[in-house]
């Protein structure tokens, strides 16, 4: 992944990886639709939504704290912009599972810096969800006991030599699915984005500042999928990581499209159950390849 | 915090002229990959916004963006 980011335009890299982050929400929506036998919107609806919502009349509300209402809008896009280049960079994982969970304070602060009612409970509901990140910590256990390492270049590298974590550490792909899903939108542990909240920490975040967060969940879905297929799968060139991000997207959306979207208590309580299965998936690891 | 037409144009390209410059010295092996994604990670966010109030502003209107209800 270096040498391709050396060797190209930074900034084409990255448009292009918003607009694909974009399209591979599309996708997503388009099968949960026909899934529920629906037509469904057109697989480039998310980048029209974007599109849309930058002609859109922006204002900043009354009850608003304006430097964080803005700010924070610049920070989403920010954090992601520094996930993508650690990602292109074969940098450290924790800093992109950092970022991961930074994006639950940018969430928070979505929330928090409207004034409005539904914002503060989808902010609420956001901290109440990173719950969901915790079998990450696990996750990033296991594979350093594997790997002895956390660059995303190491990583790779060992899977050139033993072969596809996703493989060797099967449990631990399998929470790293379930902590993206817990991000994808319209599943099971999408709490965040219930209908009783409007949308949500969202809300009042219209317009151009819609327009902006919606550029930050393109980068972020395109990192988050280019990252497991990075950790579990190990180095790929470009089209096939497009087309292994279009498979995980598909399975993604299989598993959001046939599961309902549970209580914030269930979905907090599953979190936790997998964390505790993962934390003995770990000891094993730890007392099989570190006896 | 509200701005004219014209200021944000202003913003866009000094926000275009950071990014299009922190990649073409990266290119050039001018500068190292942590300083070029630094610039990025600074600029990018403020020339997406500023290019969609860009658009979005009309010529004749009053101060963007609106400060609402």
């Amino acid at each position: 992944m270096t040498s391709r980011s050396s060797g190209t335009d930074m900034i084409a890299e990255l448009v292009l990886a918003t607009f694909f982050g974009l399209l591979l929400l599309g996708i997503h929506r388009k099968i949960i639709a026909r899934i529920q036998r629906r037509p469904g919107p057109p697989i480039w609806q998310e980048i029209l939504h974007m599109l849309k919502f930058s002609f859109k009349t922006t204002w900043i509300p009354k009850t608003a704290s304006p430097v964080l209402f803005v700010g924070v809008v610049l920070i989403a896009i920010g954090i992601w912009t520094a996930a993508f280049y650690i990602l292109v960079s074969g940098g450290s994982l924790l800093v992109i599972l950092g970022i991961y969970m930074l994006h639950k304070i940018v969430e928070h602060g979505f929330g928090l810096s409207s004034g409005s009612p539904y914002g503060k409970y989808g902010g609420v509901r956001s901290v109440i969800s990173a719950a969901s990140e915790i079998p990450l910590f696990v996750t990033v256990a296991v594979i350093a006991v594997y790997t002895h390492s956390l660059d995303l270049s190491a990583i790779m590298q060992y899977q050139q030599v033993h072969g596809p974590l996703l493989i060797i550490a099967f449990p631990a792909a399998c929470a790293m699915f379930l902590v993206i899903l817990s991000k994808m939108p319209f599943g099971p542990f999408s709490i965040v984005e219930a209908k009783e909240l409007v949308s949500g920490y969202k809300t009042e975040h219209f317009g151009i500042w819609r327009a902006g967060l919606e550029i930050c969940n393109g980068l972020k879905t395109y990192v988050l999928l280019a990252v497991f297929l990075a950790v579990f799968i190990g180095p790929l060139s470009l089209p096939w990581l497009l087309v292994g991000m279009i498979l995980l997207i598909v399975i993604l959306a299989f598993a959001c499209a046939v599961t309902p979207m549970m209580s914030p208590f269930d979905s907090v309580t599953i979190q936790m159950l997998v964390t505790a299965l993962m934390l003995v998936y770990a000891a094993i690891i730890l007392m099989v390849v570190h006896p | 915090m509200m701005m004219k037409k014209k200021t944000v144009a202003r913003i866009f390209w000094a926000g275009a002229g950071v990014c299009v410059i922190a990649s073409v010295l990266f290119f050039m092996g001018m500068i190292p990959l942590p300083l070029c994604a630094a610039l990025l990670i600074v600029a990018f966010p403020v020339t997406v916004l500023s290019l969609f109030f860009c658009w979005m502003a009309g010529e004749s209107g009053g101060d963007i963006p609106f400060i609402g209800y």
